[in-house]
């Protein structure tokens, strides 16, 4: 039978969210997949290093900052409409990282503790 | 965070700095990202409410979106492909409907660029003749016929012919990024380039003139070159409207026109 519509979208985003853990959607040439991973990175990436000029700065030679990049892809839901507020929600993941120490992801944030 | 919160409540009026009616003289059209029309969560009706009091407090004639998805549980920002499917058709043009019916005007959706179809059971053109039979009109993105027809190796013309004239309302043109020669990405980063102001001018001839968007959101040149990028524009529209051979696509717009876009 085929795929359902939900499955097939939630396949294909839940593999955006986490490339690194995920099976690639079925049937999707690797190549036209990894379009879509970098557009979304970067797409987020971007202003996000804008809006955090200082942490984007000092946490971009170790990897932390495409590591909080990612994670916040990963484990964020963001509920804003308006990408113009992109930073809040940034924010938000922020917080919610630091009420959870067993994220791996926390760790990086206790090297930053400004942010 | 105080000064996010802040600006979350400016847009929540929705308008932010134009709080005051635009004045334009040929009426302003707008263009949404984030409505996630073929997407799986609930349509985001509060959204909807503010398009529409924005839409009524400028006086703007026409509101578009994506024949895409942006979202899951969360939005990702970016424009995702729609499995071409017959359940997809259904969904989204139900959805389309509905954001009709809560905007009490039509909606023009655009076709986007896609760099792979998962779980295809019919092509692309199939797809969109399909959501437009059931949802009314068109916005043609003719440098995503292009991408496509590049991305997909199909002929972007006999793409276009098969276009129904009386659905198209409006146009985007634009440049985008060449990743290898069988790879296109729609970047809007560059200019609009000679194949695709080509398929513009063939756009017209087989349709006849609609009002033209140039887009342009990344390496925007000096006001100049993009007066130059238009004015070419208007030359394709002033040859197909000299030769008098075809009715205009959209009558609802007093004037065909281009006009330049930083937005996306």
């Amino acid at each position: 039978m085929d795929i359902t519509l939900p499955n097939l979208q939630s396949g294909f985003t839940e593999f955006l969210r986490d490339p690194s853990n995920t099976p690639m959607p079925e049937g999707v040439p690797a190549e036209r997949m990894r379009v879509y991973q970098d557009l979304v990175f970067r797409n987020i990436r971007t202003p996000l290093a804008s809006n955090f000029p200082v942490l984007a700065q000092i946490a971009s030679d170790t990897g932390d900052w495409d590591a909080l990049a990612r994670g916040f892809i990963r484990d964020h839901r963001a509920q804003t409409p308006h990408f113009p507020l992109l930073a809040a929600e940034f924010l938000e993941y922020l917080e919610e990282l630091s009420h959870n120490p067993d994220n791996p992801d926390a760790q990086i944030l206790l090297r930053y503790p400004f942010a | 965070m105080q000064l996010f919160r802040s600006s979350a409540r400016k847009l929540d009026s929705y308008g932010g700095a134009f709080r005051r009616p635009f004045r334009c003289r040929r009426g302003a059209n707008t263009h949404g990202l984030s409505l996630n029309l073929g997407g799986q969560a609930p349509l985001d009706t509060r959204l909807i409410t503010q398009i529409r009091a924005f839409l009524e407090r400028h006086n703007a004639c026409y509101f578009s979106e994506h024949l895409s998805y942006c979202a899951d549980d969360g939005h990702l920002y970016d424009l995702l492909p729609l499995p071409f499917t017959t359940q997809a058709v259904e969904h989204v043009s139900d959805r389309i409907k509905t954001v009709q019916d809560l905007l009490g005007q039509p909606i023009a959706v655009e076709n986007v660029s896609y760099y792979c179809a998962p779980g295809q059971q019919m092509p692309e053109i199939d797809f969109l003749l399909s959501v437009l039979e059931k949802a009314d009109c068109l916005l043609l993105d003719v440098n995503n016929v292009y991408v496509n027809s590049i991305n997909h190796k199909y002929n972007p013309i006999e793409f276009l012919q098969q276009l129904p004239s009386q659905r198209i309302a409006y146009g985007h043109v634009a440049g985008h990024y060449q990743e290898h020669e069988e790879l296109l990405v729609d970047t809007h980063g560059s200019d609009v380039i000679d194949p695709v102001r080509k398929l513009l001018a063939k756009t017209y001839e087989i349709h006849g003139v609609f009002p033209t968007l140039l887009e342009r959101d990344f390496n925007i040149p000096s006001l100049g070159q993009l007066e130059q990028e238009l004015q070419r524009i208007l030359r394709a529209q002033q040859r197909i409207n000299k030769n008098g051979r075809k009715e205009r696509a959209s009558r609802a717009f007093a004037e065909a026109d281009a006009t330049v876009s930083s937005t996306g």
